[in-house]
């Protein structure tokens, strides 16, 4: 054996590997035969499948280009949603109780027999057509049609009450067995050639995965794999039958719902129709009809907020009668605040006369008749309160200083009470009222100083007594206007109140006897256009949910019948689908071969012992002179 | 006089001393000859060897050490008269030679270093170019024969007595008398058990020779094992 390599790792590596070849086959073996055996005692599992494909029904129209790409997508969409169904409690539930034998089991609904019948009859019907008048034939065609949609009827209802029965046992079964039902979801699948991911595909398979029942078959005296495969089959053909009565079930279902939507927007259009028709009604009574537009703009608004209706115009009207009455009392009031202050005309000229009397008689000037008497009395009256004041003889000039003194007292205390609203409305007023002001002043620091029979009293006085007459003239003029401004403005209340209450006792005109009459109706009116509008709101939400169910129902693959391609297959009960022993047997030997491998190197590494030439070089540092093989226990012949 | 006694004893011992009892020249089985053969080569032609003597020991024990002393000395003295050779048994704790060889175990290089009996008298010639010097009577005194004065002076008179003088000695990592040994025989020819010594153990044996002022000549890799197969050896 030549120690110079070709290669040292491989050899290295086949040197590890040699060494120890017999424990690394123990350590490959070990694993390999106990997955071999285990996977021999492991009950095993059978495989029956069914294909279905789905196709548009038959009865629909040549489709164009654009309706088949849409079929394609919603053949998809079907597919993708009958694994639900397919896989959904109640289907496994009714496929396991068929399984345990339940005999009310409905079949798949199917009037083919009755049909095929039906077209029997039409054919011999038609082989007998000329020996039959148009009419007869005709008759009898319809008869048979006839016959057949009320057998076809009946046979369903009969199939739907039967369902009905069958389907509560179902639930029962799933509520009385959770358990059993999840395990079957378990043993059931769905599959599509492509994949979930595949764009378009038209068939799928239910795949039953039956497991072996020892126990049962015992029960029954067979083997298990062939009790097991043969029920793995009938499971696969029961699913696939309690998935089509369910989805015959389900289309109905969904027929049905569909027709109770159309009904229900009948309802809501007849309901619109009604609205409308009383509407009209109530616009063509006599007292309506002309009244139209008032009662549509009562309590409108046009553009701008400008109120036009007839409601908003009476109650302007009603405000404006208001505020025009305010006004009235209110000039009312100041009106009589004039006037009493011009009342005291007659005061003032009384003083005028008197003051006239008193100078007469100071001048001396010859006095009248008249004049003289009242001089007189008057004489008489203040020689009385002189001599009851002091007694003793009173002279002329005593009097007559005690007759002004009364008068100029009395002129000076008086007042004319001007309201402000007349002062600042009239400048002459105001004028005249600071001129008495001015003059009361002066008349006050006069009398205080000179005696009243002071010539400069007495014109101050004199004065005085005229402004004040002129004073009170112009009030009595303002007082006139005001009047006047109340006349205007009761005039134009009447009008308004005519406008509103109308003419005459009964009212008629007015606006507000319209408005009486037209009130109820216009509340009526409000009320029937907004049940119109809530009718028609009605509708068209009806009409927009049975667009969309409509659309749903395009998009839905109503028009899809599954149907079995290929039944469902007998397994071979020497072939489980699972486990399969080759397959874990391989993987038990990679498994223990990476073991045995991981063993060898792991050793080796560990191993400080020395193995080759190579090894001794490394570590000892000397050079190997030879090395000497096994030879046997004796190399010396004796 | 010793002196002269000793030298000249191998010179007359082929002449004087007879083949003993059954021992005779031993042969080696034929794959074992070629090997030896080799060996014998590398160690004695190559120029590696300073001196004619040579110790064997091991680092452990039942390494094989005696065998391939053995061995050695039987393919050293074939063919007769090419070269004289003594096979020395220094392993007094564990003596084989004498065993391996059917050779007399005693008297031998105890009886000479410590009771001062003639080298002649020990020497055991098993074919014309083979002496055996057997361990001799021990009896516990491995102590003494090591410190004894004589061991020098007989061992250096068997390197010029002879052209080979191969020395079997107890394993260094055990006992120190292959390290005394070397301090009188300078080359050292270490052997291992293959795949069972540690290299480790080996690195240290060779630490051991060569603070005794000794050096490892080469290392003999015995028992050594083959496990690729030789179809699968041709091909990597």
């Amino acid at each position: 054996m030549a120690d110079y390599t070709t290669s040292r790792t491989l050899r290295e590596i086949t040197r590890i590997i040699a060494s120890r070849f017999w424990m690394m086959l123990v350590i490959f073996l070990i694993p390999t035969a106990a997955v071999w055996v285990a996977t021999a005692y492991v009950p095993k599992e059978y495989r029956s499948e069914v294909e279905l494909m789905t196709r548009p029904d038959v009865s629909a129209d040549p489709l164009t280009e654009q309706q088949a790409a849409s079929l394609r997508e919603r053949i998809s969409l079907f597919v993708d949603t009958q694994s639900e169904v397919i896989t959904s409690d109640h289907v496994l539930a009714s496929a396991a109780l068929r399984l345990a034998g339940a005999a009310e089991a409905p079949r798949p609904f199917s009037y083919r027999a009755l049909r095929a019948e039906r077209d029997e009859a039409l054919a011999e019907l038609a082989g007998q057509r000329d020996e039959m008048s148009d009419s007869d034939y005709a008759e009898r065609r319809t008869e048979i049609i006839a016959d057949y949609a009320r057998r076809r009827a009946a046979l369903q209802e009969h199939w739907m009450r039967r369902l009905e029965r069958w389907q509560r046992r179902v639930s029962e079964y799933i509520e009385q067995h959770p358990r059993q039902v999840r395990k079957l979801a378990d043993r059931v699948e769905v599959v599509t050639p492509g994949g979930p991911e595949a764009s378009f595909t038209q068939l799928f398979s239910v795949r039953v995965d039956w497991p072996e029942e020892p126990e049962l078959a015992a029960e029954r005296g067979v083997p298990a794999d062939e009790l097991a495969a043969r029920r793995a089959r009938q499971m696969a053909q029961h699913v696939v039958e309690a998935y089509q009565v369910r989805y015959t079930r389900l289309q109905a279902e969904q027929t049905e719902s569909i027709a109770q939507q159309a009904v229900d927007i009948e309802a809501y259009i007849e309901n619109r129709e009604q609205a409308q028709r009383k509407l009209r009604e109530f616009v063509r009574r006599p007292e309506v009809r002309g009244n139209l537009l008032h009662l549509v703009n009562m309590y409108g608004r046009q553009g701008g907020g400008l109120e036009t209706g007839i409601a908003s115009n009476v109650r302007r009207a009603r405000q404006e009668v208001d505020a025009a009455e305010r006004q009235k009392s209110q000039l009312r009031a100041q009106r009589q605040v004039v006037r009493r202050e011009a009342g005291k005309r007659e005061l003032l000229a009384r003083w005028r006369q008197r003051f006239a009397l008193l100078r007469k008689v100071q001048t001396g000037d010859p006095l009248g008749d008249a004049e003289r008497t009242a001089w007189n009395e008057r004489r008489a009256a203040l020689v009385e309160a002189i001599r009851a004041g002091d007694g003793g003889a009173v002279s002329d000039v005593q009097i007559l200083q005690r007759g002004f003194g009364e008068l100029v007292e009395e002129i000076q205390d008086f007042e004319l009470v001007v309201p402000d609203w007349a002062a600042a409305n009239n400048p002459e007023i105001r004028d005249t009222q600071s001129k008495t002001v001015g003059l009361q002043l002066a008349l006050d620091q006069y009398t205080t100083s000179l005696n009243y029979l002071h010539e400069d009293v007495l014109q101050t006085a004199e004065e005085l007594l005229k402004t004040w007459q002129r004073l009170r003239a112009k009030l009595e003029t303002a007082s006139q206007r005001v009047s006047d401004e109340i006349e205007v403005l009761e005039a134009r209340l009447e009008t308004t109140r005519e406008q509103l209450y109308g003419v005459g006792a009964g009212g008629e005109g007015g606006m507000e006897g319209q408005l009486e009459t037209l009130e109820p109706l216009a509340v009526q009116y409000n009320q029937l256009s907004d049940e119109v509008d809530r009718a028609q709101n009605l509708a068209n939400e009806a009409w927009k949910k049975r667009l969309e169910v409509q659309q749903a129902r395009q998009g839905a693959p109503q028009p899809i019948l599954p149907i079995v391609v290929d039944g469902p297959d007998l397994p071979d009960p020497d072939h489980p689908h699972w486990p399969i022993l080759w397959l874990n047997v391989l993987i038990a030997a990679v498994a223990g071969l990476v073991l045995a491998l991981v063993y060898a190197f792991l050793s080796d590494h560990f191993d400080h012992t020395i193995k080759s030439i190579d090894d001794a070089e490394r570590y000892v540092g000397a050079p190997v002179l030879a090395s000497i093989p096994r030879l046997g226990r004796r190399i010396i012949r004796r | 006089m010793a002196e002269m006694s000793d030298t000249a004893a191998p010179q007359n011992a082929p002449q004087q001393a007879p083949p003993v009892g059954a021992a005779r020249r031993p042969k080696l089985k034929r794959k074992a000859d070629e090997l030896f053969r080799g060996l014998w080569a590398s160690l004695f032609y190559s120029g590696r060897t300073m001196g004619k003597a040579v110790i064997l020991c091991s680092s452990d024990r039942r390494e094989g050490t005696s065998t391939i002393a053995c061995g050695l000395a039987s393919v050293g003295s074939e063919p007769a008269g090419v070269a004289r050779i003594a096979l020395v048994d220094c392993n007094f704790r564990a003596p084989r030679i004498a065993d391996m060889l059917g050779a007399r175990a005693a008297p031998g290089v105890a009886d000479v270093v410590l009771d001062a009996t003639a080298p002649e008298e020990v020497i055991q010639r098993l074919s014309p170019s083979l002496d055996v010097y057997a361990a001799g009577n021990v009896h516990g005194r491995m102590l003494e024969v090591l410190r004894s004065d004589n061991l020098r002076p007989f061992v250096e008179n068997l390197a010029t007595a002879y052209d080979h003088v191969l020395i079997d000695a107890p394993p260094v990592n055990q006992f120190p008398d292959a390290q005394v040994l070397g301090g009188i025989v300078k080359d050292v020819v270490l052997v291992a058990h293959t795949e069972q010594t540690p290299r480790e153990a080996v690195a240290q044996a060779r630490k051991r020779i060569e603070a005794s002022g000794a050096r490892v000549v080469g290392l003999v890799l015995n028992r050594r094992k083959y496990p690729i197969p030789r179809f699968l050896y041709r091909r990597v």
